[in-house]
């Protein structure tokens, strides 16, 4: 289907358009890099300048305390693996929330099978999580925390320094999942007191798909999920102990990662403070519409402030997969319904198993691309009342 | 074909366990000429996969035994209609004016 205009609001999926020095770069590195580490020549030194570049830029931007502990990975659901399965053991205990996207579930249920204890704390229906809960699950000594910054589905905003002060005054680690955050809300390491930050170049941060990787606290240890060739050690038939080497065997996406170089520095000189002032702008403007209609339900905070740029509706006397069709066959508007890979977040909002149409914008999102939104909303709902 | 009054029309369905299946189902029914329209997966049908591939259900037949032919796994293959609603807010008539309305990119 070709419409003459799409407007793409599906940004926590991944963020559309990229900035246009992104796929520049990647250009550049097509015709300049090599393989990294492997060699002495020209084209290997350039793709290890392009991998180390990269790798400092994100230790600046996250503020980790080492940027030899910034891992690249393909995405932030491989890191999370190698987060979780590097660092639980057989008779651990770890916490997690009830609004968790599958990127943490299903690790921590294979987990579960090979004798790990998970522990969900329930999250309010619009994804607030209760301390309470959580202090007593931490009674447990949980190795670890596993938490989402914010919720793919609701948007809501978990207070992770709170969450990580709470965790580590019990002696337990924290780990972040910030796919939806990074680059649209500050985080920093050293800030948030989290041991391990997992992130995705291709949400906030606006680079390509393909990019992510897990920073590390210079406190933690994590086991490697994978082992193989690092360019270092040669000699040695034994993976390499040091960082970032141990976390990453094999040639790695170095045209990718020049891409999320390029896309981190775009976001830095665009600056945290102006893009979060423009989603809780666009925040608002949706969500003051939708407001009055009498069949659309918003899930998820009601103060665009406490939330990222998401919303889940739900339209009563229309499945969440006819709204999205109608959105886009209509009105060229893309966004993604059902349960966006995190069935207890729905089960904790109340719209498991149905699930719902998310919205969800980013900074090239415009003002007037929430108005077409809001009129096909509007147009549905008048549709589903009659 | 013109999506928006087609996917209103269509009576039937195939579902999938995954995308990959969905994306071949289309590629083989449009090689053979069996129109079809890949949609958002209605979940009270299916919770697996995010996209379902609709056509006409009198050619059921012939698209089962072309899907088995290339030996696609499917879910489901069954007669389903959109919900009234749905297919009203479709069948607007507008709707070839608000696609040649909007800006393009």
């Amino acid at each position: 289907m070709t419409l003459s205009r799409t407007v793409y609001l599906d940004w926590a999926a991944t963020s559309w358009p990229k900035p246009p020095c992104v796929g520049d770069a990647m250009v550049r590195a097509l015709s300049t890099c090599g393989s990294p580490g492997r060699s002495g020549h020209s084209l290997s030194i350039e793709a290890s300048r392009v991998l180390a570049d990269a790798r400092m830029a994100i230790a600046d931007f996250f503020e980790v305390p080492e940027p030899d502990h910034v891992a690249f990975t393909k995405n932030i659901t491989e890191a999370l693996n190698v987060a979780l399965l590097g660092l639980l053991r057989k008779g651990d205990h770890v916490v997690t929330t009830s609004i968790e996207h599958n990127s943490v579930m299903r690790p921590l249920r294979h987990l579960e099978k090979a004798g790990i204890h998970i522990h969900v704390v329930e999250c309010t229906p619009d994804g607030r999580l209760s301390f309470d809960g959580l202090s007593e699950l931490l009674k447990l000594r949980p190795r670890l925390v596993v938490a989402t910054h914010a919720s793919n589905v609701l948007g809501t905003i978990l207070p992770v320094r709170q969450i990580a002060d709470l965790a580590h005054s019990h002696g337990s680690l924290v780990v972040l999942d910030a796919a939806q955050t990074a680059g649209v809300l500050p985080v920093s390491m050293t800030e948030m007191g989290v041991d391990v930050l997992a992130f995705t170049g291709h949400k906030g941060l606006l680079g390509p798909t393909g990019t992510g990787g897990l920073c590390l606290s210079t406190l933690v240890e994590v086991e490697p999920l994978i082992r193989g060739g690092t360019g270092s050690a040669s000699e040695l038939e034994t993976q390499p102990e040091f960082l970032p080497d141990a976390l990453e065997s094999g040639t790695p996406n170095v045209v990718g990662i020049a891409g999320l170089l390029a896309a981190v520095q775009y976001v830095d000189n665009t600056g945290a403070k102006a893009i979060r002032e423009h989603e809780v702008r666009l925040g608002a403007r949706i969500r003051d519409a939708l407001a009055s209609l009498p069949n659309v339900t918003q899930h998820g905070p009601v103060d665009p402030e406490d939330s990222i740029g998401v919303i889940s509706i739900s339209i009563e006397g229309l499945l969440p997969s006819e709204v999205g069709l109608a959105l886009e066959q209509v009105f060229g508007v893309q966004t993604r319904i059902g349960l966006h890979c995190a069935p207890a977040a729905h089960q904790t909002a109340g719209t498991y198993p149905v699930g719902t149409t998310r919205v969800s914008w980013g900074y090239f999102t415009t003002d007037e691309d929430i108005d077409v939104a809001i009129e096909g909303l509007t147009y549905l709902s008048a549709k589903a009342r009659r | 074909m013109k999506p928006g009054p087609a996917s209103a029309e269509m009576n039937g369905l195939v579902t999938f366990y995954g995308s990959f299946d969905a994306i071949r189902s289309e590629r083989v029914l449009q090689k053979n000429k069996v129109a079809c329209l890949l949609i958002p997966g209605p979940r009270d049908v299916s919770p697996h996969c995010g996209v379902a591939l609709q056509f006409q259900w009198n050619e059921h037949e012939v698209a089962a035994a072309l899907l088995e032919q290339y030996r696609v796994r499917v879910e489901s293959i069954r007669e389903y209609r959109l919900s009234e609603a749905a297919c009203s807010a479709l069948r607007t008539p507008d709707i070839e004016a608000r696609r040649g309305g909007h800006r393009g990119l």
